[in-house]
Parts: C-alpha cells; structure tokens; sequence
C-alpha cells in the first residue's frame, strides 16, 4: 500500500516537473516565433544578457534584437503565461464555490461587468482621464464591482450558497448587458461598436512590462493563496451540511475566496480582454489527469492553463500570414471540439455520475 | 453525551421543534422515530449544528456547543446523513481522508498516522478493497459505507445518523447498522422504519409534531398503542426469542 502512494506521489512530482520545463520550452520557442524568426541561441543570449550585460555584445542589450525580443515578444509570452494560469486556477476555484462543472472564471458578473465597463469607455469615453489603457481600467472596475455586487445580493434575506450565487449572478448579468446594448443602441456608432467587439474578443497583443509587473505579483498571490486552501475547497465540493459536520462553516471562506478571484478576474480583463473556455476546460483535465483533490489539481491546472495559453498565443499569430486572429477565437475553435471529446468519453464523467 | 434542554426551533411561525428534551447516554443507541413532518431531522440538524434552535441549548459532554468551535465539535461528534449525490467525483481514499480535516491546521499535511486511521476506517466497514476506487461508481449501500468510513476518521466520540439507510436494501441496512452497532460509542439515530428501530436501539424518543410523546426503553416504547397513536397505524407485535417484530396491519379509518 505504502509503496504505491509513494509511487502516486512521485508521479505527480514528475508531472509537474515535465510540465514546468514544457511551459519554459513553449514560452523559448514563441518568441523565437514571429514576423522575424530568431533562433532559439540567441534569444537565450539576450535574456541572459540582461542579468549579466558585460559577458555579452552590446547589440545583445540595446539595438533591435532586444527590442524586437525584449520590449515585444517576452511580455507577450509572459503575460500568456500568467493569465493562462490565472484563468485556469480561478476556474476550479469558481467551479468549487458554485458547486458546478459548468463554472467558468466570469460566471459570477465579471464577463458582463466587465463588458459593460468596455462599452461605456469605448462608447460613451467614461473614465478617458484614466490615461491610454482606460478601457482596460473600467473593464476592470466594471468586473469587480459587479461581481461584489453579485456576492452582496446573494446575502440578501438569506445567506449566499451556491445557488444563490448562480441565480445573483444571472440576474445582475442580465441587467449589464441590458446596459450594455442599451448604450450600444443609443451610440449609433458603427467604429466603436466595432472595437468593442474586437476587444471582447481579448487578446495578448498589447501586453506592456509595466503592465505586468503590476498584475504577476497579484496572480501569483492569489495562486499561491489558493494552493494553500486544498483542504477548504474540497470541502465545498461536499456542500454547506457536509462541511459543517467536518468542521467548516463554508460561508466566510466563500466570501473571502470570491474577493480575491474577483480581484485577479478584474486584473486579467484588464490587460487581456475576455478569454474564454480556457477557465471552462482546463480544470476538467486537470481533474481527468489527477482527479478532483485539490492538493494536486490547483497547481496542475495552475501549470496546463499556462502552458495552454503560450501555445495559444503562439498559434493566434502564426496561423494566418500577416495576420493575427484574436485568441478568443482560436481557443473557442480549438477547445471546443476538446470539450465535446471530453463529454463524450465516458471514463470521464464531469464529476458527475458516470453513464 | 449529548443533552438537549427545552430545545425548541421555529421556521416562520411554524413551530417545528417544541421543548425537545433528550438526553444521549454514553455508548448507548438511541432511536428518534416519528412520522414524517414530525421533525425528527430538525432536531438532528440543531444537534449538528446545520440549524440553529430558536430557544434552548444543545449540550455535549455538557458543554453548549454555541460555545465550542465548529472544528471542536466535528473532533466530538460526526454525521452519517440521507445518502446523497455529489456533482464531483473524488477517489475513496480522498474521501475518507477528508474526515481529518478538524485536526488540521490550515497548512498542515496529511501524515502517516492519518492514512492509518483511514486504512482503519475502511477495514471497519469492510470496504478497504475500494480504497483507489472512484466514489460514484460504487453502489448506494457501498457509498453509505464509505461514508461511515469518514464519520469514523473523525474519530468521534458520538455518531450522529440522520436516517442514512433510507434508499438502501435490506441487506444493506443491517449491515450498515450492524457495523455501527458494534463501534460501541454514543449513537443518536433518526430511523423511519420502526422494525429497524426495534432491533437497535437502547432507547428510543418518540415524536410528533415537534413534541416528545414518549421515551424510554425501545421494547417498551413501541407498543401497539403508541404505533397507533402517533403513526396512525393497526399492528400487532410478535416476540420470539430475544426479538420482537412488529406486523402493521394497516392505516387506522378515523370515524367521524
């Protein structure tokens, strides 16, 4: 018995070894990629250079290679890389708290608080004082109010569960988009119409270092957070009764958890738009490759959903000549027929009960 | 073991508990029957604490347990509830290892002596042969067992069963209830079927409509009287050996 947990757990070990050095090849490797192809050398050479300038040319530090390589490629592959992560993780977390297979990060009023805040900006120039990425900014307080919205109004004349959660954040849901195409509506404005469509698409494309010495602190915060409470969301699974009979009143622990995945929800909106299903289907195969207990499933989907989103990425850009396909759509065209598979198989019975 | 004082709980201004008074003795099992609606898994429920009463205490090991921490009672007393279905799967042994979750600390991890007393668990409800199984595809009675297994790594001192053989088969009943039987601790159990009650409990609280009509010792609480009485049923009780088996004969016709 003792021998084939040990061999269990040194499996796992091995997978998230493997995982960690193909989310470090895949991230090498795009930006290698691109309108100009650089080999593989050389990109390490330039961010090697960065640490230790004097061992390297001076064309590796400044000049169009590191520009072309460090000031475009690499942020673009590390914000791939967080936001991959945090979809992913935030994802079984949201999917844990409502108690569905069906949960995605934007489930609870971000996607339509977050839309609504982009229309408004886009449309209406709301919050334009806010500087270049304004749109990003009151998609991001758009996202995060309307999710504490939908957490306060689940408390009203009852305390939340899952289900009310839902059901809040259906209905506040449907009042943002109401909003959003009341405003749409009233704009007549065929050009601002057409970015906003372009940017619920999300995308990448604008990732900036700035940026993301901003939002990686916050992500890896909440992932590390969330690593950490293994014991409490697999109680959540088991629902309020059960958990109150195991020694944990579920009900501050939900709050507390919606805050922070609101937070890191509203920081990813912010700088990638809407990027769906990503947050749907990897925690499903995190769950098919190790099983629904969270001590493994948050780090492993954690890990698949960046190693995803690097691939994505990579592919959104090279897939058409000179042009670059929102990732929205490539992940829905890809990750759907993955999903179909995926229900179709039967060893796999979205937690549910098998048919 | 487990008290309650002048426990009473109200739902709106429905009365649903009224002056519940029972008392628990140590390694003893006692049985609460009463027809349905009469609120016998309200009482369990404030006893673990899902619900809170509206008036009156419930005590353990005669403390109120308003004043122990959720964890602290989970350590003391676990739940064996109505089977039920999960919308996620987990593997057994996950399962069963989540009853240690009251002795840990937030980072604490799982340690040798904790995958004993799940290996223990499972040897007690036979079911160790299942440990790397997929808890959904096991059958009903196996998945109750399964979570008897959990209630037991919690390792109380009391189990609290809220009528956790209904849909099972007979075979599956009794050998649920015999496992139980044997631990030798406090039982306190909610059981609809009164053949059930007669074979295992100690005592048994009869209820009705939020009120304890009778108590005491089960041979002598289960009369036809009260069977008529409370369930509003004929019957004749047959004793042979050491047992006594109640025959229903059927619903009481009230004359106007």
């Amino acid at each position: 018995m003792n021998k084939k947990v040990l061999n269990l757990k040194s499996v796992f070990g091995l997978v998230i070894v493997g995982l960690c050095v193909a989310v470090f090849i895949a991230a090498i490797h795009a930006i290698t990629i691109g309108t100009v192809d650089i080999p593989m050398r050389k990109v390490m050479d330039v961010i090697l250079a960065k640490w230790n300038p004097e061992n390297y040319p001076a064309k590796y530090s400044n000049g169009t290679l590191h520009d072309v390589i460090w000031l475009i490629r690499m942020p673009r592959v590390v914000l791939a890389c967080f936001v991959g992560m945090a979809l992913a993780v935030v994802g079984v977390v949201m999917q844990a708290i409502v108690k569905n297979p069906l949960a995605d990060p934007y489930i609870l009023g971000i996607s339509s608080g977050a839309s609504l805040g982009a229309t408004m900006a886009i449309l209406l120039g709301v919050g334009t004082i806010m500087g270049g990425n304004f749109v990003g900014i009151m998609a991001f307080i758009g996202a995060f109010l309307i999710s504490i919205g939908v957490l306060m109004i689940s408390n009203i004349g009852g305390k939340s569960n899952s289900v009310r959660l839902l059901l809040a954040g259906m209905a506040l849901s449907s009042v943002c988009s109401s909003l959003s195409s009341l405003v749409i509506f009233f704009a007549k404005d065929k050009e601002g119409i057409k970015s906003i469509t372009y940017w619920l698409m999300g995308s990448l494309a604008g990732a900036k270092w700035s940026q993301i010495s901003f939002i990686v602190p916050f992500i890896v915060v909440g992932v590390l957070f969330f690593l950490s409470q293994y014991r409490t969301l697999n109680l959540m699974l088991l629902g309020d009764d059960v958990s109150i009979t195991l020694g944990k009143n579920l009900y501050n622990y939900r709050r507390v958890y919606l805050i922070i995945t609101s937070l890191m929800m509203g920081l990813v909106v912010y700088c990638s738009g809407m990027i769906g299903f990503v947050g749907l289907i990897i925690p499903h195969i995190g769950r098919m490759i190790f099983g629904t207990d969270h001590k493994r499933l948050i780090i492993i989907s954690g890990l698949l959903g960046a190693l995803f989103m690097i691939l994505a990425d990579t592919l959104s850009r090279t897939i058409l000549p000179h042009t670059e396909l929102p990732i929205g759509i490539l992940i829905s065209a890809v990750g759907a027929p993955c999903f179909i598979w995926l229900l179709c198989k039967k060893s796999y019975g979205f937690g549910g009960n098998k048919s | 073991m487990i008290k309650t004082e002048n426990l009473h709980y109200e739902y709106g201004n429905t009365k649903i508990l009224d002056s519940i008074n029972i008392h628990v003795q140590k390694n003893k099992f006692v049985g609460i029957v009463g027809p349905n609606g009469s609120g016998k898994s309200t009482l369990l429920k404030c006893i673990y604490r899902v619900l809170k009463p509206s008036l009156g205490i419930v005590r353990l090991e005669n403390q109120n347990i308003e004043k122990l921490k959720i964890d602290e009672t989970a350590r003391k007393m676990s739940v064996v509830a109505q089977h039920n279905y999960h919308s996620f799967d987990f593997v057994v042994e996950d399962m069963v290892l989540m009853g240690r979750s009251p002795y840990k600390k937030a980072l604490e991890r799982n340690n040798i002596n904790d995958y004993e007393i799940v290996n223990r668990s499972l040897d007690a409800v036979g079911m160790s042969s299942f440990k790397k199984r997929e808890f959904a595809s096991l059958s009903g009675g196996e998945q109750q067992r399964i979570i008897l297994a959990r209630a037991l790594t919690q390792e109380p001192e009391c189990l609290v069963l809220d009528e956790p053989t209904n849909h099972l088969d007979i075979m599956h009943q009794l050998h649920l209830l015999n496992i139980i039987k044997k631990l030798d601790i406090s039982v306190v159990a909610a059981i609809h079927d009164l053949n059930i009650a007669m074979k295992y409990c100690d005592e048994i609280y009869v209820i009705k409509d939020g009120q304890i009509v009778d108590y005491g010792d089960t041979k002598t609480v289960l009369n036809e009287k009260i069977i008529r009485d409370v369930f509003m049923v004929d019957s004749k009780i047959y004793k042979y050996d050491d047992e006594a088996h109640i025959v229903f004969k059927g619903p009481v016709i009230e004359n106007e």
